[in-house]
């Protein structure tokens, strides 16, 4: 492969709560980056219980279950969705990699800083709540995104998050996606009102990363098992993720 | 257990154990090499988390002895059961507190430290072996108890935190004070992630806690209000300004 010596930039997307649109957005993320000729490395960080795979309709061999417990290279893992986007699909309905001891977690992220450096992006699309794997992929990356939708408990769980991240880890930095809104107008109501009270309490001035509308795109493309970006690139979600890759290229 | 990065490239079985030795120096465990009988080579290599007690590694370690003469310089070296009968040492339970502090860092989790003085003014070392008796009963594996001074017991609790170290302080003093005449009390320091002090500095608070307890009315002394709970619980006010835009339009 690729010279590994290169730093890829590391991006986590968590949102506290589920059923928020990561998993959705990260794909999507994914395959836009590649298709502006971008490396791009996506790891399902649901270790426990993946998903990714489901929504590209994978059917994987090799999971980083096999990376923990065998020590299997994730090279020997990655699957390639299309040309610059791989996936390190995880394994589903698996308790155990869900709560991994402190040496097995060390071992897996040494097994992944082995392999970033042939991408230009790695992208990691975290479980929801706050466990430890949600924490340490988060304290990882060098670019948190956490996602939100304009109801009470998505708000509630993404500011726990982030002030778990701050008070804990000392990040400051944290870029905020407002997804499955019905207007603009909307949207800025919630970045608004979660940029105050994280300013407020935490001290945090959130970055705007952007947002994205309701789209009956989104749920098809779920369906069909493809991103929504490609089989509906003139989609209004399938534009929203565009403008999201492009701020983040530049 | 320690896992090795790459399938080895081997020549022999001495290669493969210094392949983990240099592992296994990244985490806090401690490795003792198990000869041939005939003493040409190692066979194996037992890995023992450090900061077990010396009890649990004795238990974990009895099996290997017994399979070996003790009369040999390899089962001396395998001998460390022989401590496993008395209560660790001051200078090794500062070794413990010191690999537990460097876990705290890594981990992020809490660890309490609790002084149990029994009764300074009596001389009697039955006392405190009978109070250690006691206490055994009541801690768990990953626990660590040893002898702080003449009238003392050191317990380290990893992974507990101001509660729930207070719980099992009371639980012990309940114990004590069942089992023996003799006036207990106890100090308790706790250790946070976001400010983890020397394994001195650490032993000392709660040696302060305990000369505070020796001179208050309660038995169990834990003060230092800074050292609350790293919580993250978001709060009555971060939740009212988080909803107040829903409210706006009503």
């Amino acid at each position: 492969m690729m010279d590994n010596n290169q730093k890829p930039q590391i991006i986590c997307i968590s949102s506290g709560k589920g059923g928020v649109g990561k998993t959705s957005f990260t794909i999507n993320l994914a395959a836009a980056l590649s298709t502006k000729s971008r490396k791009v490395l996506l790891i399902d960080g649901d270790l426990g219980l993946a998903n990714v795979d489901v929504m590209l309709g994978l059917n994987v061999k090799h999971t980083l279950q096999e990376t923990v417990e065998e020590g299997r290279d994730p090279l020997e893992i990655l699957v390639e969705i299309m040309p610059g986007f791989f996936v390190l699909p995880a394994s589903s309905g698996v308790p155990e990699m869900a709560s991994l001891s402190y040496e097995e977690q060390a071992f897996l992220m040494d097994s992944l800083e082995q392999i970033i450096g042939n991408f230009d992006f790695v992208l990691v699309d975290t479980a929801a709540g706050v466990g430890e794997s949600v924490l340490w992929f988060n304290n990882w990356a060098g670019k948190n995104i956490t996602i939100l939708s304009p109801d009470p408990t998505a708000m509630t769980d993404a500011y726990a998050l982030i002030k778990i991240m701050n008070t804990r880890y000392n990040k400051k930095e944290f870029h905020l996606i407002i997804n499955n809104v019905k207007s603009k107008k909307e949207a800025q109501e919630v970045f608004v009102n979660m940029s105050t009270v994280l300013e407020n309490f935490l001290g945090v001035k959130p970055c705007y990363q952007g947002v994205i509308p309701q789209d009956s795109a989104v749920s098809m493309a779920v369906r069909k098992q493809k991103p929504f970006i490609i089989a509906q690139p003139k989609a209004r979600a399938s534009l929203a993720v565009m403008e999201i890759c492009n701020k983040i290229l530049s | 257990m320690v896992k090795v990065n790459k399938q080895p490239r081997t020549k022999n079985f001495c290669d493969f154990l210094q392949l983990i030795e240099e592992e296994a120096a990244r985490f806090s465990v401690e490795l003792i090499p198990i000869a041939e009988e005939t003493g040409t080579g190692p066979q194996a290599l037992l890995v023992l988390d450090s900061t077990l007690s010396a009890k649990r590694k004795g238990e974990l370690a009895k099996p290997l002895v017994t399979q070996t003469s003790p009369t040999t310089e390899r089962a001396q070296h395998i001998a460390l059961p022989a401590r496993a009968d008395a209560l660790a040492g001051a200078e090794f339970f500062k070794d413990c507190v010191h690999a537990e502090l460097a876990r705290v860092k890594k981990s992020r989790l809490p660890c309490s430290l609790l002084l149990i003085r029994i009764d300074e003014n009596n001389e009697d070392r039955g006392l405190l072996n009978k109070a250690a008796a006691t206490v055994e009963i009541a801690i768990e594996c990953n626990h660590h108890l040893a002898h702080f001074d003449h009238a003392t017991l050191a317990l380290l609790l990893p992974g507990l935190n101001r509660n729930r170290a207070l719980r099992q302080a009371c639980a012990i003093h309940q114990s004590l004070s069942a089992e023996i005449t003799a006036r207990v009390k106890i100090g308790l320091a706790v250790c946070m992630a976001r400010t983890v002090p020397a394994a001195e500095e650490f032993m000392e608070m709660a040696f302060n806690e305990l000369q505070k307890a020796e001179h208050e009315a309660g038995d169990i002394f834990y003060s230092s209000p800074n050292q609350d709970d790293d919580s993250c619980q978001v709060t009555a006010e971060e939740r009212a300004q988080l909803f107040s835009f829903l409210n706006r339009g009503k």
